[in-house]
Order: structure tokens, then C-alpha cells, then sequence
């Protein structure tokens, strides 16, 4: 279980992110809509402190994230971005093994044999030596996800998925991820694929201005909208 | 015509000392080029002052007198301190001032392929748990390294000429061959344009094979 309480960001004068209270349970997927500009990306990376909030704290089945435990709670909650961020001088194999054999110490024979495994999952064993250079985007996020999922993460963090894609690449990410959600894999989603959130989401977060408007199960958000921002985003996206 | 061919074979047997210490330099340059662009990029302010300090220093004064300060300067001095020192060959001075030199070049040439390296692949091994040291180690400095591999080859042709100054030392490399034969045949014009053809001969194929790695990498890559 992932919990954060109270996070602020402010950039210069902009508030980005106002006061969040942000809680996910195992094995739960909770997608986050809104508008551009509405802090979601920020949100998601000062769990992570890829940015450092200005307050607020983050706690992980009950651990507090400290300077000291960065790394450590670091390895918890891999992250897939929208840009895929591939390691782009090493090969997929190697994407996917770098950081368990040297952040968590895992054999090399032992992460290698985990790699594969995860193509297997992604539907890319056949690309272990390819670099990312030459995959499609699709694969490539494929890719990013596997090496996420290396870690063994208690929960995955996305941050618009599928937004880099090309339209027909975004259904083999989806795919993936909607595999990953049956699994029972603890996920927390910025996405502006509605439908992928209908489907699979147990719960949507809607956020605006940098606060969260309201949370709800699909049904709750898409049918019946309780704030008026909601409804005017959701005529707007859908 | 037999004298020029006399004068060019002359400032060859020059080029072994001329190449060996371009060699050596680019790569001392290269490893205390890179350790000064890690403390330039330092978060602690001393360091990156150093870094500075050193640059300011290395490019602000001629190289001829750094050399002449490693090479005659500093074993006056700790002769005079009771300390008897001297250098056991003169190639050894000479490749450590080209090579320091040459470092304060490339830690600007290493900073900028750091900086070249794309920061969400950085963000991306941060979010795995991956540390200052590895994220430099594992992600970014063979990224880095990839990149400036070409302008560590044009700073070898660089070195091939600057080099040599070094005949001021004393340091027998192409120009100095030349100039000893000058001395006792008096040939001066074949001497000199025999050393300057044999520049040419090492410098010309040299920076065609770095441009056509340049190419390459480039079409590979992006
Ligand atoms: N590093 C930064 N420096 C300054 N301002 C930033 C920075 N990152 C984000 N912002 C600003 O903070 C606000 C929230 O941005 P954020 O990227 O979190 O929005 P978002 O909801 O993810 O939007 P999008 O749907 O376009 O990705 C925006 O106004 C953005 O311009
Ligand atoms: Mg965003």
C-alpha cells in the first residue's frame, strides 16, 4: 500500500500540486484524469521524488520515505514514462537487468533468466538483444515496462503510457498493462485513454488545478460526475 | 630532389616520439579531463573551484612555458631545495604538461557530452533505486564517452602539431630531428618542409578517419 498525505509543489509561484491526499491499496489500479497543466505528472513524480515536494509525507506499507531510504523505497514503485526513457547504449536484456543486479545485487545468470521471463510477458522475447533504437514505440514502452517489473515493485507508476504512441501502437501497450491489472498488480495511472480507465481502473481520480475534484469507482465518475469541472472535462475528452 | 627525401626521412624518424607523446597525452588528458569535468559538475562548491582554477591556469599561460617549467623549472627547484631530481628522460615532462594541457580541452568536451545525454534516461535509473555514482557509471559516462570519442581522436591530430613546441625542450620529435639536421647540413628549406610534409602525412589520413567515425557513429545512432 502506497500512501501520501498532504504532498505540495510549488514551482516558483506556481502551485502546482495543492495539498494531495493520495492512497492505493495492493493490488488495486487507480487511473488519475484531468486537464493539461493539472499537476498529474508532478503528483506522480513527487512520490517517487523525482521531484521533492515542499511538504507532506509518503509512506509505503507503513514505512516512511526519508532521505535516507530514497534508494530503497526507490525500488518499490518502478515508474514507466511517457517518453519510455530506454538506456538507449545498452541492449533490451541489459535495459531490463542494469539496475537488479546492481542496485539489488540479483546474479546476473538469475536476472537474465527474470528478463526473459518478462519479454516472454510482454511479448518480446525475440528483441533480448535488439537495442532500443530499433524498436517502435510500442515495443519500446514494452520494454520500459519489463524493466520495471524487474525490480519486483510493490506498485507501478505511469505517467501517460501510451501519449508517445502512435494510434495503432497504443493497444499493444494497453494489452500489457490490462494483463498486468488481472494479475493483481498494484498500479497508479496518469492516462488520457478513457477507455483503458472505464475498463480496468477500480477507482478514478479526477484532478484540476492542482487538487484532487473527487475519486470514484468508473462508474461513479464517468455516469455521474458529482462536481461540475468533472462533467465539463468529460464532455470535453469524451 | 634526393635532398628533400633526405629531409622528409629525417623528420620521420621523429614521428615515433611525436606520436608516442600525442598518444600518452590524449590519454592522461582524457582521465584528468574527466576528473575535472566530474568536480566542475560537483555539487560541493571547493571542488568545482578547483576544476576552475586549474582550467584558468592551463589555458592562461603558453604551453611552451608550462613546459619549460615541468622540464627545467621544477628539477632547478628541488635541486635547490637539496632534493636531487632529475627527469630521466625528457619525454616524461613533456607528455605530462601536453597531457594536462590537453585535460583542461577535454573536460569542457567531456561536460558537453555529459550534458548531451538524455536526463530522462537519468530520471529513469534514479526511479530504479540507482545511485549518483552508479547512474554516472552504469548510464551516463559511457553514453558521454561514445559522444566525444571523435573529438578525442581530433584532439590527437591537435596534439600531433602542438607537440611541436615541445622541440623548444629539447624533446627530439619530428620538428627537432629536423632542425638538429638543419644544423649540421644547413639544408634549411628541405629540413623544414621535409617536417612539414611529414605533418601533413600523419594529420591528413588522421582527422579523413576521424570524420568518417563521426559519420558513422552518427548514422548509427538516432
Ligand atoms: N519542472 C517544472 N518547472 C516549472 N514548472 C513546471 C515544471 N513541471 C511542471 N510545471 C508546471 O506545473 C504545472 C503542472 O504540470 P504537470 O506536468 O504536473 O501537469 P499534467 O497534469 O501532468 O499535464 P499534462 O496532461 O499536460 O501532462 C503546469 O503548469 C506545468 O507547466
Ligand atoms: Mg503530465
Amino acid at each position: 500500500m502506497i500512501k501520501a498525505t498532504n504532498i505540495h509543489k510549488h514551482f516558483n509561484d506556481l502551485h502546482a500540486v495543492k495539498g494531495v491526499d493520495i492512497t492505493v491499496n495492493d493490488g488495486e489500479v487507480l487511473c488519475i484524469i484531468g486537464p493539461s497543466g493539472s499537476g498529474k505528472s508532478t503528483l506522480l513524480r513527487c512520490l517517487n521524488m523525482l521531484e521533492t515536494p515542499d511538504s507532506g509525507t509518503i509512506e509505503i506499507d507503513g514505512v516512511q520515505l526519508t532521505e535516507n531510504n530514497l534508494r530503497e523505497m526507490r525500488t518499490k514503485m518502478a515508474m514507466v514514462f511517457q517518453n519510455f526513457n530506454l538506456f538507449s547504449h545498452l541492449s533490451v536484456l541489459e535495459n531490463i537487468t542494469v539496475a537488479p543486479v546492481n542496485v539489488k545485487g540479483v546474479e546476473k545468470v538469475q536476472a537474465d533468466k527474470k528478463a526473459m521471463e518478462l519479454l516472454k510477458l510482454v511479448g518480446l522475447e525475440d528483441k533480448a538483444n535488439a537495442y532500443p533504437r530499433n524498436l517502435s514505440g510500442g515495443q519500446k514502452q514494452r520494454v520500459a515496462i519489463a524493466r520495471a517489473l524487474a525490480m519486483d515493485p510493490d506498485i507501478l507508476l505511469f505517467d501517460e503510457p501510451t501519449s508517445a504512441l502512435d494510434p495503432e501502437m497504443v493497444g499493444e501497450v494497453l494489452d500489457v498493462m490490462k494483463k498486468l491489472a488481472e494479475e493483481g498488480m498494484t498500479m497508479l495511472v496518469v492516462t488520457h485513454e478513457m477507455g483503458f480507465a472505464r475498463e480496468v481502473a477500480d477507482d478514478i481520480i479526477f484532478m484540476a488545478d492542482g487538487e484532487i475534484v473527487e475519486r470514484g469507482t468508473a462508474e461513479q465518475i464517468f455516469e455521474h460526475p458529482s462536481h461540475e469541472r468533472t462533467q465539463s472535462f468529460l464532455k470535453k475528452v469524451l | 630532389m634526393e635532398v628533400y627525401l633526405q629531409g622528409i626521412l629525417v623528420a620521420i624518424k621523429g614521428t615515433p616520439i611525436t606520436i608516442g607523446v600525442s598518444l600518452f597525452s590524449v590519454i592522461i588528458g582524457a582521465a584528468v579531463g574527466l576528473g575535472l569535468a566530474l568536480l566542475k559538475k560537483s555539487e560541493k562548491k571547493v571542488l568545482s573551484i578547483i576544476a576552475k582554477i586549474y582550467i584558468e591556469i592551463v589555458r592562461g599561460t603558453p604551453m611552451i612555458v608550462q613546459a619549460l617549467i615541468m622540464a627545467y623549472g621544477i628539477p632547478y627547484l628541488l635541486q635547490q631545495n637539496g632534493i636531487m631530481f632529475k627527469w630521466p628522460h625528457l619525454i616524461i615532462p613533456a607528455m605530462i604538461v601536453c597531457g594536462l594541457n590537453s585535460a583542461a580541452y577535454m573536460a569542457e568536451v567531456i561536460r558537453g557530452g555529459i550534458q548531451a545525454v538524455d536526463p530522462g534516461q537519468v530520471e529513469a535509473a534514479q526511479s530504479l533505486g540507482m545511485s549518483k555514482s552508479q547512474v554516472n557509471r552504469l548510464i551516463v559516462l559511457p553514453q558521454a564517452f561514445r559522444i566525444v570519442i571523435p573529438s578525442f581522436g581530433n584532439e590527437f591530430v591537435t596534439l600531433i602539431k602542438e607537440t611541436a613546441v615541445l622541440s623548444f625542450v629539447g624533446v627530439v620529435e619530428i620538428l627537432r630531428s629536423a632542425q638538429l639536421w638543419n644544423a649540421s647540413t644547413f639544408e634549411t628549406f628541405p629540413a623544414y618542409i621535409g617536417a612539414a610534409i611529414v605533418y601533413l602525412m600523419l594529420t591528413y589520413p588522421l582527422s579523413k578517419g576521424v570524420a568518417a567515425l563521426e559519420k558513422r557513429m552518427a548514422k548509427e545512432d538516432l
